[in-house]
């Protein structure tokens, strides 16, 4: 809180300064009197009007776009957003002013509204100690994985056709993925390649689709009988394009999997977690972020190193970077025909909202 | 406790609607899916205190509610693969799995008969009215069987092959007798909805598509000749099959595949749950979502009381209107979720309706089905009496609509 | 027969609403048009007699007009339903159409044999199971989901989550011992190597290298050992002295470290760089090592220490269990 902080430290110092003059010789006392005196001060009444001052400072009336008429157009916009900036760097000073005298009664800092606070409320999200929701998750498709009974073996495959960047974008998946192999598809069905993995003993499958001469899709199988899930691509640079990379390195990576609170987010979690073998080799210092933000899955790819004590990260990009959104997850195996979907975006009931994200 | 639910992990869950709450009945930790998963649940007798359950390892239990206890009874024998269909008859159970394997058990547990209906056996349900069951699978034509003698009755045939001159394959995936009349109704994964008549012909009578995915799952409702039906998508909708082709409304909300729906016998109410774990419970009327509650493993199957505890709430004055300000969720409202609201809004109240309105004169034509009415034996037999009065409420209310008649 | 040609002129030079402009050839869009060409022998306006093969919902009809019909407009169009079988098909055209002109019995072999043809294809492609389905792009939809992207970005703060999460898993202790610059866990082995100093300090007294001095190399941790050393010498290895030391330590260490880092880091991302680097890091943690190894280390060991240059970065030390999603 700033005000106990800034009477904390003024106390501090004056003491500090008490006992540095001690043995110097000079005390300034002034000080630390005045601030007793500020206490004091503060009967009921002023308390009163400073909270008053304060509610009102925060409706304190602002410029519209109606006072920049005597400017032409084009500047109005520029001269309005500068305003209205003015008044609310001149109504922060005077709160942070007001609570300054207020000092330990002031009201609490206000906390920005973000999206992400303002979330509708999901029944689904995932509490730290849930019995039962351990328990299915201990049971379900992925248990083989997380008991390690399987390590991860990965299918990176395209469309028929597909043109050069969807070639390079499975490249670049193969390096950044350990324990992956590239095959090219030349008509065989999904299914077939679905079967013909299973002989082969892979645990994962991912198929790239593309439109348009660009990768737009993944179809996301993990394999002895898991789920399906199709994600859809909806930006990607390469490593090349990127301002800063570098070369990556056949470390195991680590794996970060930030911001997946509903049970669905804990699914996709837990697939893309399959993806990566269980023991990260820290000495590669390799991590694959998957990030989630307002059902947004952020694919980073870094090289990190400790700075100052293990005070400090300090991040140096490999390997591709895109986002992916789901779009449904099938119970089973791919079967977009006869299956059975666990979850599916419908947008016109889905998408209603600004305020509710699923994952 | 409302409504029962089974789940893939093997829970069995009691939901309080009322108070939008659910309980586990079962020990989780104990539990094993692979071998507890349950498969099928059906109620034990009409007054709905014992639940029949099968599970994945073919084991059947009987649970009962007043003391909370499950009784493991029998273990199915015959055929491999999960039990499939469950049916209660005088004191008989009648299990079905999916090899196809049919076996009929007495009070001590001993198998009286038993019969095979063909490998890839999906569905079994009984006939309240008649000792009958239908079954049906994957590649498993629709069969209706004789219970007491174990033969069969009537099988139904294929459609005749598409446009291409392609044989559609024959996917069944849920198979109903309609209570009243002699039809039989069946869902497939071919995103249609057939009705057969056994005394007509082989072939379906009326065929109705839906949507563009398998249908998972129907139910019965309120109605005589409504029903519901629910695909692989989450999409719910309700049929009536007198006339229509089109469903006549779909319920929203689910987001994942339906695996069990229940229609409350005499109230427009239904329950329905599926793998994206939630347990909802429609208003047929209003169309609208009453309850969802959230129970944290994915849904096999689901059971409605038929005494719930929202209808025992009295409200003053007439039907109640819901407001259509309100957000789709009963037990929403705009400021987010709130589990303990009281749903007395948004339940109608059936004695007020009924009470309100007048009998009329019986009509003539209805002879048939009320003698078949009178001659109904064990469960369900408030739904019956119930459906007198409506048949009776909605002649004058409603156009003459063509009765099928085949004698 | 009558005004064939009359109406073909006209149509031809004139207004014709089926056909369709496109170059090189005219493209006839009427239903019954044998070709599809807009030819005088194709267009079933100018031909009174005239015959095409239709198919409709796998089935194929053989359509054919008579001049005797042309004033019954209603049954202009004779219409024969067609066997399944292509070669009896074949003949049964070739039956209906006896006497007529070679040109359209030709062609409607032709045609009927194409449709075959795609029949057979489409049942290929039925059996095969190819489960694609297009779905449509929304143009509004597309630009929604770009913009909510880009704010969603914004709001995540990538690098700044994925630092705090490192860091995170560095305090919990998830890297083990591969990093050894954590203070808590340095001072806790310090005190754990306090009580074994104790021990041994009763019985170094009598060591003979107390008090010793020894010229070193300008050796970039040779202040520090000094200092160290001075505090061993005295015989009094109070954990406090020794705490402040080792954070005086660390900090110029950590400060020459950050200089050199931070020219890395700006040159370009290279290969060269990366190979530099690890070398670079190498020695730097060699001398971190070091320095822990001293410090933690009596006096004695330090000494040993400093006379040897070990290599200790690629330790394979048993990694923990990473902290699950």
């Amino acid at each position: 809180m700033a005000p106990k902080k800034s009477k904390k430290s003024k106390k501090e110092e004056s003491m500090i300064d008490f006992v540095e003059e001690e043995v110097t010789g000079d005390v300034d006392e002034d000080d630390f009197e005045e601030a007793q005196e500020q206490e004091i001060e503060l009967t009921d009444e002023k308390l009163q009007e400073l909270l008053e001052k304060y509610e009102a400072s925060k409706s304190a009336a602002t410029k519209t776009k109606d006072d920049f008429k005597h400017l032409p157009k084009s500047q109005r916009g520029k001269a309005l957003k500068k305003a209205l900036r003015k008044d609310k760097r001149s109504r922060q000073e005077e709160r942070s002013k007001i609570r300054e005298e207020l000092g330990e009664s002031a009201p609490q800092k206000e906390v920005p509204k973000t999206i992400e606070s303002m979330r509708e409320y999901d029944a689904t999200m995932v509490d730290e100690q849930d019995d039962e929701v351990e328990h299915d998750e201990a049971n379900d498709e992925f248990a083989p994985y997380f008991n390690r009974e399987t390590s991860p073996k990965v299918m990176i495959t395209m469309t028929p056709k597909a043109k050069i960047t969807t070639f390079k974008f499975c490249f670049e998946l193969q390096k950044c993925i350990p324990n992956s192999e590239m095959f090219t598809r030349k008509n065989v069905l999904l299914k077939t390649i679905i079967e013909q993995a299973k002989e082969r003993e892979f645990t994962d499958l991912l198929v790239v689709h593309e439109d348009r001469k660009k990768p737009n899709g993944i179809i996301f199988c993990h394999l002895p009988e898991g789920p399906t899930a199709y994600f859809k691509i909806n930006s990607l640079t390469f490593t090349q394009d990127l301002k800063k990379f570098g070369e990556s390195t056949a470390h195991f990576p680590e794996v970060i999997l930030n911001n997946f609170n509903t049970r669905l987010g804990h699914n996709i979690a837990r697939m893309l977690a399959c993806l990566f073998p269980h023991d990260p080799k820290f000495t590669g210092r390799r991590v694959v972020t998957f990030h989630n933000q307002r059902d947004y899955i952020f694919f980073r790819h870094h090289r990190y190193e400790f700075k100052k004590e293990g005070t400090k990260a300090a991040l140096l990009e490999l390997g591709p970077r895109f986002t992916l959104r789901l779009k449904w997850l099938q119970k089973g195996t791919f079967d977009a025909k006869w299956g059975e979907f666990e979850w599916v975006l419908k947008r016109h009931e889905m998408e209603t909202s600004r305020r509710r994200f699923f994952l | 406790m409302d409504c029962y639910v089974g789940a893939t992990t093997g829970a069995l869950k009691g939901a309080l609607l009322k108070d939008n709450t659910f309980e586990n009945l079962n020990e989780i930790k104990s539990l094993d899916p692979k071998s507890d998963e349950i498969t099928s649940m059906i109620w034990n007798d009409d007054q709905q205190t014992e639940i029949l359950i099968a599970r994945m390892n073919r084991d059947l239990q009987l649970f009962d509610i007043e003391q909370g206890e499950q009784v493991s009874i029998l273990t199915v024998s015959a055929g491999t693969g999960p039990v499939k269909g469950l049916h209660k008859s005088d004191e008989k159970i009648v299990t079905c799995v999916e090899s196809g394997e049919i076996q009929v058990w007495n009070d001590k547990s001993e198998v009286i008969s038993e019969w095979k209906c063909g490998p890839g056996a999906a569905v079994m349900r009984g006939s309240n009215e008649k000792p009958e069951i239908v079954t049906g699978g994957m590649k498993n034509l629709l069969k209706t069987w004789n219970l007491e003698t174990g033969q069969q009755i009537w099988s139904s045939r294929n459609v005749p092959p598409d446009m291409l001159g392609l044989e559609i394959p024959i996917m069944v995936t849920d198979a109903r007798f309609i209570p009243g009349q002699h039809t039989i109704l069946e869902a497939n994964k071919h995103h249609e909805m057939r009705l057969y008549d056994p005394r007509a012909q082989r072939r379906p009578v009326k065929r109705i598509p839906f949507m563009e995915n398998p249908i998972m799952c129907t139910s019965l409702t309120y109605r005589t000749n409504q029903i519901l039906a629910a695909n692989s998508i989450g999409e719910m909708g309700l049929f009536d099959l007198r006339s229509k082709i089109h469903p006549m409304c779909k319920f929203k909300g689910q987001s994942g595949s339906i695996r069990g729906i229940d229609g409350h016998p005499t109230q427009p109410l239904a329950a329905s749950v599926g793998i994206d774990r939630f347990l909802r419970v429609h208003d047929l009327q209003s169309r609208k979502l009453i309850h969802k509650i959230y129970c944290k493993t994915r849904l096999n199957r689901v059971l409605l009381r038929d005494e719930l505890s929202i209808l025992n709430e009295k409200k003053s004055g007439a039907k109640k209107e819901i407001d259509e300000d309100e957000t789709d969720y009963g037990n929403m409202t705009e400021d987010g979720y709130r589990p303990a609201d009281s749903e007395d809004d948004d339940v109608i109240e059936e004695d007020d309706v009924w009470g309100s309105m007048d009998k009329v004169k019986k009509g003539g034509k209805k002879t048939d089905d009320v003698e078949i009415l009178e001659e109904v034996k064990g469960t369900r037999k408030r739904r019956e009496s119930v459906k007198e009065e409506v048949m009776e409420e909605e002649a004058p209310k409603k156009k003459i609509l063509k009765k099928k008649k085949k004698n | 027969m009558q005004c064939d040609d009359v109406t073909w002129n006209i149509l031809h030079k004139g207004q014709c609403s089926y056909k369709a402009w496109s170059k090189p050839k005219m493209f006839c869009r009427n239903e019954m048009n044998l070709t599809g060409l807009c030819n005088r022998a194709s267009c079933p306006l100018a031909n009174s007699q005239y015959a095409t093969v239709r198919e409709e919902n796998g089935v194929c009809y053989l359509y054919a007009k008579v001049v005797e019909r042309s004033h019954y407009p209603r049954r202009l169009w004779e219409k024969t339903k067609l066997s399944k079988d292509m070669n009896k098909a074949l003949e049964q055209i070739s039956d209906q159409l006896l006497h007529w002109s070679e040109y359209v019995r030709h062609k409607c072999k032709a045609r009927l044999i194409r449709i075959h043809q795609y029949l057979i294809r489409m049942r290929k492609m039925a059996v095969r199971g190819n489960q694609k389905k297009l779905i449509p792009i929304g143009r509004k939809v597309e630009r929604r989901e770009k913009r909510r992207e880009e704010k969603a970005l914004v709001a995540a703060k990538l690098d700044h989550a994925i630092e705090k999460e490192l860091l995170a898993r560095l305090k919990q202790g998830t890297y083990g011992d591969v990093y050894n610059f954590r203070q808590e866990a340095f001072e806790q082995m310090l005190e754990n190597t306090e009580k074994e100093l104790e021990v041994e300090q009763e019985v170094e007294q009598d060591d003979p290298d107390t008090g010793e001095t020894q010229f070193v190399a300008d050796f970039d941790s040779s202040d520090d050992e000094e200092d160290m050393e001075d505090g061993g010498g005295d015989g009094h290895w109070s954990p406090d002295a020794t705490d402040s030391e080792n954070e005086d330590d660390w900090q110029p260490e950590q400060e020459e470290e950050d200089e050199d880092d931070e020219d890395d880091e700006g040159e370009e991302g290279d290969e060269p760089m990366e190979i530099e680097e690890p070398p670079k890091k190498k020695v730097k943690k060699e001398v971190k090592k070091k320095k822990a190894a001293a410090a933690a280390d009596g006096k004695k060991k330090k000494l040993k220490k400093r006379a040897r240059v070990e290599i200790e970065y690629e330790e394979e030390v048993e990694p923990r269990q990473r902290v699950k999603a």
